[in-house]
Parts: structure tokens; C-alpha cells; sequence
């Protein structure tokens, strides 16, 4: 026996995540015959979005930085303490080989997890200039302020500079533009989110705009806005790879889990009921097993309400498994033309290891690459990859991470431009929360505002969306050193400054969600002074 | 009823009745625990006496506290005792290199299985399953070891049936949760302003593992404001802060502690004694000196010597061991704890919406003789609430209403096929009764959806609010958990799991193996030559996996299958014969455990 986890295996466990609600509902059998019959001129107006799910509250402070002397000195003071510093070095900073000393932190260099070893952060130039600001200035002319991204993140920067990767910063939950003052003393009118800080609730808040427990989620609203494309959007029309998540639930639309294992994007059929004719010496056995798994039975006079909603999950199971498969089949000329992820080596470790997210991705382009088979002319996808709840062993957690993201945007760039659609699917980054700025000695803690990525030739790239926060933490003036205020953090946290309906709303749009419909899916969003980013083409 | 039997009134009134209890408070029922269920009062007790001893043969077995722990060095020394044969066996120059086989999650698993489907302490491992859904620790995204694994839930099994306050001790100390939660190496940051604890465990002991987010009421309704209907938080952040402090300088065990060995994981050791298991021990440099307030707790600021002497070091380890006791007191006291463990244990073996007097009266055996403190957080009388309450007793209500009981876990689907079908595993030389391997080895299309200690993440696989969209469950306001791992690929992956395992009589390489001989024998009519008994089959799949509540629609479809399961032969031979007859059990095993009426226990 082969005594250890599949990465399928463990795919399957990790898709059992722990937030948000979703699945049966009764099901629309028309739908499905319907789907084949809208495949005939859908094509042309596909647009499909992804979210990728960073989960567990993705360090951002690490992702993306602002390197402009006065920023780089408050990041680099406030992480550069405890057993394993967690500062990265300067952008231009040369890699220090094992067993050398590292000029910067002098620090002599003994395994490959520490920063110094993975040279400095790579410089991002955005085209629209933002000043640095003035807590930050380091000189009384203001200056533009430069940014960077992480030591890892060399595709994501030269996706950046192609004008494909667009950078939005200090987005997150958000009831309501929300002041630090505010925060610190909220007035009887201050809305400030629930539940800030904890995982399953700003998850929830992510994805729905409502804490644990949402029953709807804004990609499944915005499906089901598609629905009136009169496809076989019912069915077919959000998608997850990783499980029940509270985003893809609308009031009608609901997700459709696929297999993603082997390079392939598959549904999940009940081999069995494939079979036929006679089995187990039995004429019957089959048509009442076909029968059974979709019957609630019970006795006369009984119901239940799980027993039921069980039925309609297998029920829908069963009917759109096949039309799935069948639909991706019969796209094998389009399928042929996406490649699979090239492999992926850890580049800390050394080894080549799996990453799920690249094959995630695949997944989704396999599938949008079936559009007009499955009879879709607008799709959300879910993608999951976990581990960003990096309280310790920060270095070698996100890191691998990093270069994972790294990898799976570079390869979903390439495969979406593979399948020529390049303008018609968009991926972006969501998380949990940021972290905590300063470090806890060897990681870090759960927090609020944060910085995100859209990926997409649709994407007006090579810029930084939103107003990047003056860095570091507040301090009392000691001695010679004067105090220091940030007046766009709240101790170790930002205060964002781009709601998150504020940042999907602006892909919302680009999807065809009209702007009567807006407020039916984000509720909050004419209470922001920005409902669209202009970070995506028309 | 059974109820009539707790209060002294004798044995079980049916076998319906005792597999109806046994199906939630074992890992199923089998013929010989209906059986010998003759008055539950008995039973609890005598559950409470078993130690974790699973069945099988003597010298492998061991009735030991540590079984889990045993168990795996057990298997480490299986491979350890192949590769050293394999080496000698290929001389001084082998043309490939031997492979040297190291334990994995699954050798802790197949503990867990082995003790599951042969064990006599279905009770506290039944509970240890939940408290391990509630208390989380997981392999995924974590460096827990097999062998941390294995004594993490040696660890939950002694205090399964115990006392809430020294489970929680035990649980904030233990290095599973040091490594899940961080707690090891959590430094403290009294004089760098640029730094904090850490806060994973301070907020997730409150969160997940005693008093939740929002107050509650003493039958687990949420406490509101009374102007704006808000319901009331426990905590703030500022709580975690003061909580992170407590949770401070605690670090991995050695015999010499320093600063290197305080957040370093010791390699796999070899015995129970070794540090990678041991309770995680103070580091007074690494503790908070500074007062911690948390749910109205404050614990003043040290201002003992500092320890930088042995005297010092002594002084300010005293004083954190105090600091802990009094925080965890503090927690384990919160008026929330008993509506809120309560509600997940009911969750967890009885029905995921209990109503608020269900709960209430939970959490009243949890918080124990209010005159008497250490009477509170007695974990087998919470259980024993939670088992023998009228809601979870009256059998032909829960049938009546429509929102009664849960989604089986999948885990307890499988754990109740192998019981009820009386599995053996294969004998080995070190195993002579079997060895029970986990299967691992199936594909996608074969999965659980579920592994012991591999939650995804601290929030376990399943949420205890998760409401399936869309569903009559949310129609009805009510909540599903185990739906969370319901959807359009896990539901077919459980109906080709079953469907395999079943044909297969065991799981893949014959590891395991279901003769079925019970199941056989009911079909096998009294006389050579006469009908088979399909009735009888059905009245087994009926007591055994549905506590005799089967429904009229499954037990005429089962009949159906049966009659029609024959052989074509026109003399069939008696090998023909005993086909048919397997083949009539698998057939009837795989419609009824795929049903929806049977993954919904109720």
C-alpha cells in the first residue's frame, strides 16, 4: 500500500474549508437539457471571473511594499526584531549564498529560509505616481513613492510592467467609509464591520459582505444576475474547485463542484449507476439503486428536511456530473491548446513539489474553455490555497506561498492566453484579512486592510489602484525621537481605504452586472464615494 | 424505552431501541453490544471504567493510557524491523537504494480505525472523535507529527470522559496545540514596542473551544442588547492581547532548557519519554511580566526577582504556571461554556438543531451542583445528558419532526458498515489479529471527505452554524454542520466509496475484510433447498443501520432487490448458491448505506 496523502486526496480534505454556507436547492432538471440545446452562438461574449482565495489572512505587508526610504525604514524597523526577522531586504539587494554575511543585516546566512538569502524586492513601477505620504516623507519636497513586490513574485512583476497585473491596495472589510478616528471612537453613527479579526468571520465577510453564516455571497448573486443570458448559466454558472464557499451562493445560483486532479477538470460521476444490464446476479439491482440514491424514502406521515436536501444534492449531482463531462469532451479541440502547469520547485526547500493552485487554475481554464458546450456565457470561479495563517515560521510558510502564487499566476496567464481567452477570464487575489504589521518574533497576527492583484489581459495593468497607507505603528516620542503617527493605521492594522464591494463591484461591471443590478448585490456600495476602480477595460 | 431503563426500571424495552443509542454513542451498533445493552446506567459505567483498551489479540493490544502513542511506535518499529531484513538481505553492495520507511498520518489513523470498529472503549473514543472536531489540531498545514498526533489524542481519551478545566489545561500545554496554535514559541514583548504575542491561541481557546463569540443565555440562546437587538460579544481584542500575554513562554521540553530549544520541534523521538511529546514546560525569560486583563480577570504585573538567576527563574516560572491556572479558571468558569460545549456535543452525537431546554439541561449537567465548584465541567455527566435527554431518547417524535437529527459524519458511515459487517483485518507475525490499515489508497472517486486530525483548519471540517444554502433547512432557519462537506463531487465520492468497499468485502489489498457472515446466515434458510430468508436480511439492515426505523419505501425496495437477485441457472450448484447469497447482501448493503434516508441519522 502506498501509505500517504494524494495531493488529490488532501485536496479534497482542504475543500472542506471552514466558512460560508451553500449547496442543494430543488433542482432545475429543465436546466439541464436546456444546456446543450444555448451551446449555439454563446461564444463570443464570454467573460468569466475567478476568485483566488488566499486563506487564511495573506501577509501583505510582505506582497507588496512601498520602498521609498522613509516607508522601507518604519517596515523594515517594525519587522526586523525577534528570533526569525521577517523584513525583506532592499530592492537591488544581491542574494547572500549559505554561509555568507548578509551586508544589510549582518547576519551571517545559514539556511534558506532566511530573506537575505532570496535577494531584495523586486521594484514595480506603477504609471499612475502616488506621493509619499507625509508621516513617511523623508525630505520636505514630496516625493513619488516607489513600490515593490516580493523576492519570489518574479512573474507576477513582469506581468506587472506587460500591463496584465494590476496592484489594488488597503482593500477590506468595510460597512461604511470608516476614518481612524472613527474607528478609535466610534460616534453613534460610526459602522464598523463585526467580527473584525476572526478567520471564518471575514471570510464570510469577504466573500458575502456578512459574517459566518451568510446564505448568499456576491459571486453567486452576481450569477445570479446571468441567469437572465438565458444559458445554462442556472447550472453551470459558478464553480468551485475547493468546496462550499459563501461566495458562490446567490439566491438561485449555486456552485458546482469539480475534480481538478491529474490535469484534468472533471465532474464527479456515481460510477455505478454507468453500469448496466445485469449485475450481482441481479436484473433490478441497478434501476433501484439509480432509484435509492436520489429517494428519500420515509414512511408514511414522516419528513425531513435534511433527508431531503441530501436527496437534492445527489440529485443534482448525478444530472450535471455527466453534461460536465460530456461538455468538456466534446471541447477536446479547445482543451488540447491549454497546456499543463509547468512543474514547480520550492525555492526554498529545493525540491519540486505540488501546487495546487496552478492546477486549480488549469481546472478553471479547462472549463472556461468548454463555455459553449456547457452552454455559459458568464462564469465565477472559486480557487482555494491555504497555509496564510503564518502566526510563526513566517519566512518559510509565506515564502513557499509566494513563489506558489507566483507560479499559478504565471502559468494561468499563459494557459488563458493558450485557450485564446486572454480578455475574457479575470483572476483576482481575496483573503481573510491582512496581518498585523509589526512581527510577533517569528510571524505574524490577524488584522484588517490589505493588498490584493487582478490578473487578465482585460486588466488595465501596470498600475496600483487605491491609495497606498503611510506605514508603521504609532509611537510616543522618546528621548530625541519624535513621535510618530500613521494616520491610516489603527495600532497594527490599516484601515482600508477600498471597500471590498468597491473592488468587486468594479470586476462586477466588467462581468455585464448592470448598474440597476448593483445594489441588489452589493448593497453598501453607493455609500463609497468610488464604485469603480477603472481598473478594468470595457 | 431506554429511558425507563436509566432510572432503574431494568432492561432496554427493544433492540431497536438499544441500537438507536448505540448508532449515537458507539461507532455503531453490532450484534453483540445490542445484546448486552441491558440497562444504560450499566453501561455508562462500565464505559467509564474501560480504559482505551481496543480488542484483539493480547501482546499486540496493549491496554494501555497511550494506545495511541504505542501504536505508532509500534509501526515505526515494523519498518525500522523490514529495513534492517531488507539490508541484510542485500548484502554489503544493493543495487538500489533501501527504502526506509518512516510512519505517517496514517499509522496514527490506523490506530484510530483499529480502536473504532474492534475497540470496548466505544464511549470515550466515541467522545475523543468530538472533542477532536471541538479542540482542533490537524496534519494539514501543520508539522504535527504521527507521533504528536498519536499522543495528542491519548491526551483528549484520558480526559474524554473527565474534567473540562484539566482537558483544557491539558490541551493548552500539549504540543499539538503548541504547534497548531502556536503557543510554542510565543515570546513576550514587554519592552519592544515594535512587537506582540502572538494571538492565535488566545483568541481561538475562546472562539472555538469554550465560550464563543456572542453571550449566551443558560440554554444557549444569544444574549442581545436590549435597544438595538445586537447580540452581545464576549470578548474584544483587547481580551486576546491579555490572554496572548498569558500564553507566553511556553516551550518545547528538554532536560536543559535554553533559548535554543524553546520554539525549536525536537526531532522524532522513540518513546513516550522522549520531548517531542511532552507537555510543553515554562520559560520564564520568554514570559509576560506585564499585568493581563482578560473577561474581567486581571492578573497583576511580576515584580519578583528577574530570572537571570536560578532563584529568579524559579519565581517567575511560579508565577506564569499561576497566571495560566487562573486564566484557564477564568475561561473554564465563563457561564458561556456550558450552553456552548453543550450545543457541539449534542451537535456531534445526537441532532444538529436541539432545542434551547435540550441545551439547557446540557449545560445544567455541565455546570454541575453550583454549591459544590468541582462538580462543574464533568464531562461524562454532559455526555450522559446529552445521550439519555427525552429529546434524544423519544425516538417516534425525532421520526415525527421533520428538523430532528443530523448528517452522519462520513467517518461514522464507514466506522458503522465495518462493525455492523464484523471486520477483521489481516493477520500479520507482529499482528496477529489483524492491524486494521486505513485506506489510503483509494482515489478520488473513493474518498471520506473526512480523516481523523486532518481538519482543514482550526474551524474543523465542519461549522456548527453552516446553513446549506437554498435547502429546507435554511428554509426552516435551522442549521445543517455537516452539510458543509456536502456537494455535488463529495456526495458521489461517498456512493462509489460504499459501493466499492461493500462489492469488495473490505477495503483494497484485503487489509480489511467483511465476510459477512451474520448477513449470510440470516438469508440462509432453515432447510437445504428451501427459500431464502430475504426478510431476515432486511430486519438486520433495519436494526443494525436504522435502529428499526427503515422506512416502508426502503424495506419493499430492499425486497424487491432481494427477489430479483437469483441465480439463471436452472439447477443452480450450492457455489452458484452462496453466490447469490453474497451477492444479495452486497446488493442490499450498497442501496441501503448510499440512501439518503440512512446518511441522515434522525
Amino acid at each position: 500500500m502506498t501509505h500517504r496523502i494524494t495531493p488529490s486526496r488532501r485536496a479534497l480534505l482542504q475543500g472542506l474549508a471552514a466558512f460560508g454556507a451553500a449547496a442543494p436547492l430543488a433542482l432545475n432538471l429543465a436546466a439541464v437539457g436546456r444546456a446543450a440545446a444555448q451551446s449555439a452562438g454563446a461564444g463570443s461574449g464570454y467573460r468569466a471571473l475567478v476568485c483566488v482565495f488566499l486563506q487564511g489572512g495573506n501577509d501583505a505587508h510582505n506582497m507588496l511594499m512601498a520602498t521609498d526610504p522613509g516607508s522601507f525604514a518604519q517596515y523594515t524597523t517594525a519587522r526586523q526584531s525577534g528570533a526569525e526577522p521577517i523584513n525583506l531586504m532592499p530592492a537591488g539587494t544581491a542574494p547572500v549564498a549559505i554561509g555568507g554575511v548578509s551586508p544589510v543585516t549582518k547576519r551571517t546566512i545559514t539556511t534558506t529560509d532566511m530573506p537575505e538569502h532570496w535577494g531584495g524586492v523586486l521594484a514595480i513601477a506603477p504609471a499612475t505616481a502616488q506621493l509619499v505620504p507625509p508621516a513617511n516623507a523623508t525630505t520636505s519636497q514630496p516625493t513619488t513613492r516607489t513600490f515593490a513586490v516580493h523576492p519570489f513574485l518574479t512573474g507576477a512583476q513582469g506581468l506587472f510592467a506587460a500591463g496584465r497585473l494590476a496592484a489594488i491596495a488597503n482593500v477590506g472589510t468595510l460597512l461604511a467609509p470608516l476614518t481612524k478616528a472613527d474607528y478609535q471612537k466610534p460616534g453613534p453613527a460610526t459602522q464598523i464591520p463585526q467580527r473584525l479579526f476572526s478567520h471564518s468571520d471575514q471570510q464570510s465577510a469577504w466573500q458575502s459582505g456578512q459574517v459566518d453564516g451568510s446564505a448568499t455571497g456576491w459571486g453567486g448573486l452576481m450569477a445570479d444576475t446571468f441567469q437572465a443570458l438565458g444559458g445554462g448559466e442556472v447550472d453551470f454558472s459558478a464553480i468551485t474547485t475547493a468546496g462550499n464557499t459563501a461566495f458562490l451562493n446567490g439566491q438561485s445560483a449555486r456552485s458546482f463542484r469539480i475534480n481538478y486532479a491529474a490535469n484534468k477538470a472533471t465532474a464527479q460521476t456515481i460510477t455505478l449507476t454507468a453500469t448496466t444490464g445485469r449485475y450481482n446476479n441481479s436484473a433490478n439491482f441497478l434501476d433501484e439503486l439509480r432509484a435509492s440514491l436520489v429517494e428519500t424514502h420515509l414512511s408514511a406521515g414522516q419528513s425531513s428536511d435534511m433527508v431531503s436536501d441530501y436527496a437534492a444534492a445527489v440529485t443534482r449531482s448525478v444530472a450535471l456530473s455527466t453534461v460536465f463531462d460530456n461538455g468538456l469532451t466534446s471541447a477536446a479541440a479547445a482543451e488540447a491548446a491549454i497546456p499543463n502547469p509547468p512543474a514547480f520547485t520550492d525555492p526554498i526547500g529545493g525540491k519540486v513539489v505540488d501546487n495546487p493552485l496552478a492546477d486549480q487554475l488549469q481546472a478553471v481554464v479547462e472549463t472556461a474553455a468548454a463555455q459553449a458546450q456547457l452552454g455559459v456565457t458568464r462564469q465565477v470561479f472559486f480557487v482555494q490555497l491555504g497555509g496564510f495563517d503564518t502566526h510563526d515560521g513566517e519566512n518559510p510558510r509565506q515564502g513557499l506561498l509566494m513563489a506558489q502564487i507566483d507560479h499559478a499566476l504565471s502559468y494561468f496567464d499563459a494557459a488563458i492566453a493558450a485557450a485564446g481567452m486572454a480578455d475574457k477570464i479575470t483572476a483576482f487575489t481575496a483573503s481573510d484579512f491582512n496581518r498585523t504589521f509589526a512581527t510577533n518574533g517569528t510571524g505574524t497576527d490577524h488584522a484588517w486592510g490589505s493588498h490584493h492583484f487582478v490578473l487578465g489581459a482585460a486588466v488595465k495593468g501596470g498600475d496600483l489602484y487605491g491609495p497606498y497607507p503611510t506605514v508603521g505603528i504609532d509611537k510616543a516620542a522618546s528621548g530625541s525621537t519624535p513621535a510618530f503617527t500613521n494616520p491610516d493605521a489603527a495600532s497594527n492594522a490599516y484601515i482600508p481605504t477600498t471597500s471590498v464591494e468597491t473592488y468587486l463591484a468594479t470586476m462586477a461591471t466588467w462581468m455585464g452586472v448592470t448598474a440597476a443590478q448593483m445594489p441588489g448585490i452589493f448593497p453598501r456600495l453607493a455609500g463609497f464615494p468610488v464604485q469603480n476602480m477603472g481598473f478594468m477595460r470595457a | 424505552m431506554i429511558g425507563k431503563a436509566l432510572s432503574g426500571s431494568g432492561a432496554a424495552s427493544s433492540p431497536q431501541s438499544a441500537a438507536a443509542f448505540l448508532n449515537r454513542a458507539s461507532f455503531g451498533a453490532t450484534d453483540a453490544s445490542i445484546a448486552a445493552l441491558s440497562d444504560v446506567t450499566t453501561w455508562f459505567a462500565d464505559q467509564a471504567k474501560a480504559a482505551p483498551t481496543p480488542g484483539g489479540a493480547p501482546g499486540y493490544w496493549a491496554s494501555t493510557p497511550s494506545f495511541h502513542l504505542d501504536w505508532v511506535q509500534r509501526r515505526q518499529a515494523d519498518f525500522d524491523a523490514a529495513y534492517a531484513a531488507a539490508v541484510a538481505a542485500a548484502g554489503p553492495n544493493p543495487p538500489t537504494k533501501i527504502n526506509h520507511q518512516r510512519v505517517k498520518n496514517i499509522q496514527f489513523q490506523e490506530g484510530f480505525w483499529a480502536r473504532a470498529v474492534t475497540g470496548d472503549d466505544q464511549l470515550r473514543h466515541r467522545m475523543t472523535l468530538a472533542l477532536s472536531e471541538i479542540f482542533v489540531v490537524s496534519f494539514i498545514s501543520s508539522t504535527i507529527t504521527p507521533r504528536i498526533a498519536a499522543s495528542w489524542y491519548d491526551m483528549l481519551s484520558a480526559h474524554a470522559l473527565g474534567n473540562y478545566l484539566d482537558l483544557l489545561k491539558a490541551v493548552t500545554l500539549h504540543p499539538a496545540m503548541g504547534l497548531y496554535l502556536n503557543t510554542t514559541g510565543n515570546t513576550q514583548a514587554d519592552t519592544d514596542p515594535t512587537r506582540h504575542p502572538d494571538e492565535n491561541y488566545g483568541r481561538e481557546v475562546m472562539q472555538l473551544m469554550s465560550i464563543g463569540l456572542v453571550k449566551l443565555n443558560a440554554n444557549g440562546q444569544p444574549q442581545t442588547d436590549p435597544t438595538t437587538g445586537a447580540a452581545l460579544a464576549t470578548y474584544t481584542h483587547d481580551d486576546i492581547a491579555g490572554l496572548a500575554k498569558v500564553f507566553t513562554g511556553w516551550g518545547w521540553y528538554n532536560a536543559k532548557p535554553s533559548q535554543a530549544t524553546f520554539a525549536k520541534q525536537p526531532a522524532d523521538g522513540t518513546t513516550s519519554a522522549s520531548p517531542d511529546v511532552q507537555t510543553l514546560i515554562s520559560y520564564p525569560a520568554n514570559h509576560s511580566q506585564l499585568s493581563k486583563t482578560f473577561l474581567g480577570t486581571t492578573i497583576a504585573a511580576y515584580t519578583g526577582a528577574q530570572p537571570t538567576n536560578q532563584a529568579g527563574a524559579n519565581a517567575l516560572t511560579a508565577y506564569q504556571t499561576a497566571s495560566l491556572a487562573t486564566a484557564l479558571t477564568t475561561i473554564a468558569n465563563h457561564p458561556n461554556v456550558g450552553p456552548f460545549i453543550g450545543r457541539r456535543l449534542i451537535q456531534r452525537f445526537v441532532t444538529s438543531n436541539p432545542s434551547p431546554a435540550y441545551v439547557g439541561r446540557v449545560a445544567a449537567a455541565f455546570n454541575g451542583d453550583p454549591l459544590n465548584p468541582t462538580t462543574r465541567g464533568d464531562l461524562m455527566a454532559t455526555i450522559k445528558a446529552v445521550l439519555t435527554d427525552p429529546e434524544a431518547l423519544d425516538q417516534a417524535a425525532s421520526l415525527a419532526s421533520p428538523t430532528a437529527g443530523k448528517l452522519r459524519e462520513p467517518v461514522m458511515r464507514m466506522t458503522q458498515w465495518l462493525r455492523a459487517s464484523s471486520a477483521t483485518s489481516k493477520a500479520t507475525a507482529t499482528a496477529p489479529n489483524g492491524n486494521f490499515p486505513q485506506f489510503a489508497d483509494f482515489g478520488d472517486p473513493g474518498e471520506l471527505a473526512q480523516a481523523p486530525l486532518e481538519a482543514p483548519t482550526v474551524f474543523n471540517f465542519f461549522d456548527p452554524d453552516y446553513v446549506p444554502t437554498g435547502s429546507a433547512v435554511a428554509k426552516a432557519g435551522l442549521v445543517a454542520p455537516e452539510f458543509q462537506g456536502v456537494d455535488a463531487l463529495t456526495v458521489a465520492s461517498y456512493a462509489n466509496l460504499m459501493a466499492q468497499v461493500i462489492q469488495a468485502q473490505g477495503w483494497p489489498g484485503k487489509d480489511v475484510t467483511t465476510a459477512y457472515a451474520n448477513e449470510l446466515a440470516a438469508l440462509t434458510p432453515a432447510s437445504v433447498g428451501g427459500a431464502d430468508n430475504n426478510q431476515a436480511l432486511i430486519d438486520r439492515i433495519n436494526l443494525l443501520y436504522f435502529a428499526g426505523t427503515m422506512s416502508t419505501t426502503m424495506s419493499a425496495r430492499l425486497l424487491r432487490v432481494l427477489t430479483g437477485t437469483a441465480s439463471l441457472a436452472k439447477a443452480p450448484t450450492a457455489a452458484q448458491i452462496a453466490q447469490v447469497r453474497l451477492n444479495k447482501v452486497q446488493n442490499a448493503l450498497i442501496i441501503a448505506l448510499t440512501s439518503p434516508e440512512f446518511v441522515v441519522q434522525r
